[in-house]
């Protein structure tokens, strides 16, 4: 996951085979625990540990095709 | 893989075990990096991972070219572009397992990184327009295409920029500072029809002027709205809604593409605007609207004036000047072009009257200059005229 629109914008226009959408959404302590797992080349990614059993697509709807 | 290689095998001892030396991009483990080979240096590029194997392409690669890519000089796709690139399919436990030397073309084009897109987010333009027609390709581009699009951007970001800061200039910032923002350094051209793509300039040009990073981001993003605010507007123009700024016209002019001639559409993008990935296109159909609604507005905003009079105040950044002591008794701010600067500011230096034509803001008196001509002093003897033009 990335936190930054921008940045998943261009991810996939770099790897394309990584798909052609990108799904934003707003996660809180019910859906588990995440931290930003940032390198400088990758200043925004943060690492999710959902709940388990929780609906991991819930949170999300595509913000662009 | 769903795709197959079809061009010759390489030897696949030759890549080691394509150990990253540099970490470019990374998203759940490195997508771009260098490394080290039998053949040289490689820039590798994570191409496809179907599960089991990870396939990367790997192009030859050097110093120059590498820094290139990292200052946003080159597109990631252009540096990867090499007379002829390495296919290397990677197991998961890091062993090479099979490598084929081609062309990028031997890709499907959705294994490879989108033509313009830059290596990172920040490094992509501010702002970059692009002027589409046939016949645009490299060793073909008129002169007057290149003079269209320059001072197009030039122009617009500039009559928006004066929008924007207008205000803020009442509060004492520095005309200068707003040069910044208009004025920008070229990133690149790219023949895909033709674009010129600028960026920010970087702090030691900026002599400190534009204010911190953030302060020149919040700028950008401003003068961002405002232009897709035309933009929008200039998509549909029937649409009902406020009427857009005498301004926002005249940026907009300077962006719309003659109804003749080679270019046919002008394409804009850049991170100045909120959706830094979007594409916004201004057709001839564009032109049309948008001269039509300048006639309407400059119908009841503006007028033709001819004013003589004394350039009193220069401001050298701005590119506006005072003309006091006139011939119709008021002061007028008169915004000018670079190409009157040098006569300008020698009627300034030395006191010369000065005649200006040029469009007058009927609110403000404010005059965008168009013609100017030195006033031809009075002949105080028989002996003839001065020589002055």
């Amino acid at each position: 996951m990335l936190r930054n629109l921008t940045d998943a914008k261009h991810l996939i226009r770099v790897n394309r085979r990584l798909g052609s959408v990108v799904y934003q959404g707003e996660l809180n302590t019910t859906h588990g625990r995440s931290k930003l797992t940032s390198s400088q080349t990758s200043p925004t990614h943060t690492t999710w540990w959902p709940v388990v059993d929780v609906d991991r697509a819930a949170p999300f709807k595509v913000v662009n095709g | 893989m769903d795709w197959t290689i079809k061009s010759p095998i390489a030897d696949v001892a030759n890549f080691g075990r394509l150990d990253p030396v540099e970490v470019l991009y990374e998203y759940d483990g490195p997508r771009i990096f260098t490394a080290r080979s039998a053949m040289g240096e490689l820039l590798c590029f994570l191409a496809d991972d179907d599960g089991t194997t990870l396939r990367y392409i790997a192009a030859p690669t050097n110093h120059d070219l590498l820094e290139k890519l990292k200052t946003g000089t080159r597109a990631l796709r252009d540096v990867l572009n090499q007379p002829w690139v390495w296919f290397v399919d990677v197991g998961y436990d890091g062993v090479p397992i099979a490598a084929w030397q081609g062309t990028l073309a031997d890709a499907p084009t959705d294994a490879l990184p989108h033509d313009e897109v830059m290596l990172w987010p920040h490094l992509e333009p501010i702002f970059a327009l692009r002027a589409v027609g046939d016949g645009l390709a490299e060793g073909s581009v008129p002169m007057s295409v290149l003079r269209q699009i320059i001072d197009g951007a030039t122009t617009a970001l500039k009559k928006i920029a004066n929008q924007v800061f207008e205000e803020a200039r009442g509060h004492g910032r520095k005309a200068n500072t707003i040069r910044q923002f208009y004025d920008l350094p070229v990133q690149s051209f790219a023949y895909n029809s033709f674009e010129v793509a600028l960026r920010l300039p970087v702090k030691s040009d900026m002599l400190g002027a534009a204010g911190t990073p953030d302060e020149a981001h919040a700028a950008f993003s401003a003068i961002g709205n405002r232009l897709e605010t035309a933009l929008t507007w200039a998509a549909k123009p029937d649409q009902e809604g406020e009427p857009l700024s005498i301004e926002l016209l005249e940026a907009l002019e300077k962006l719309v593409p003659p109804l003749t001639g080679i270019v046919k559409v002008f394409e804009l993008r850049g991170r100045m605007f909120a959706d830094a990935n979007a594409r916004y296109a201004l057709t001839r159909e564009s032109s049309k609207s948008v001269r039509k609604a300048l006639t309407d507005a400059r119908a009841v905003q503006e007028q033709i004036s001819k004013v003589s009079g004394l350039v009193r105040e220069f401001d050298k950044d701005a590119l506006s000047f005072t003309l006091r002591i006139t011939d119709d008794h008021k002061d007028h701010v008169c915004r000018f072009p670079p190409e009157f600067y040098d006569d300008l500011y020698e009627m300034f230096d030395t006191d010369q009257r000065v005649t200006i034509s040029g469009r007058e803001n009927l609110k403000t008196g404010e005059i965008d200059v168009s013609v100017v001509s030195r006033e031809q002093p009075a002949v105080e003897e028989a002996t003839g005229q001065a020589n002055l033009s």
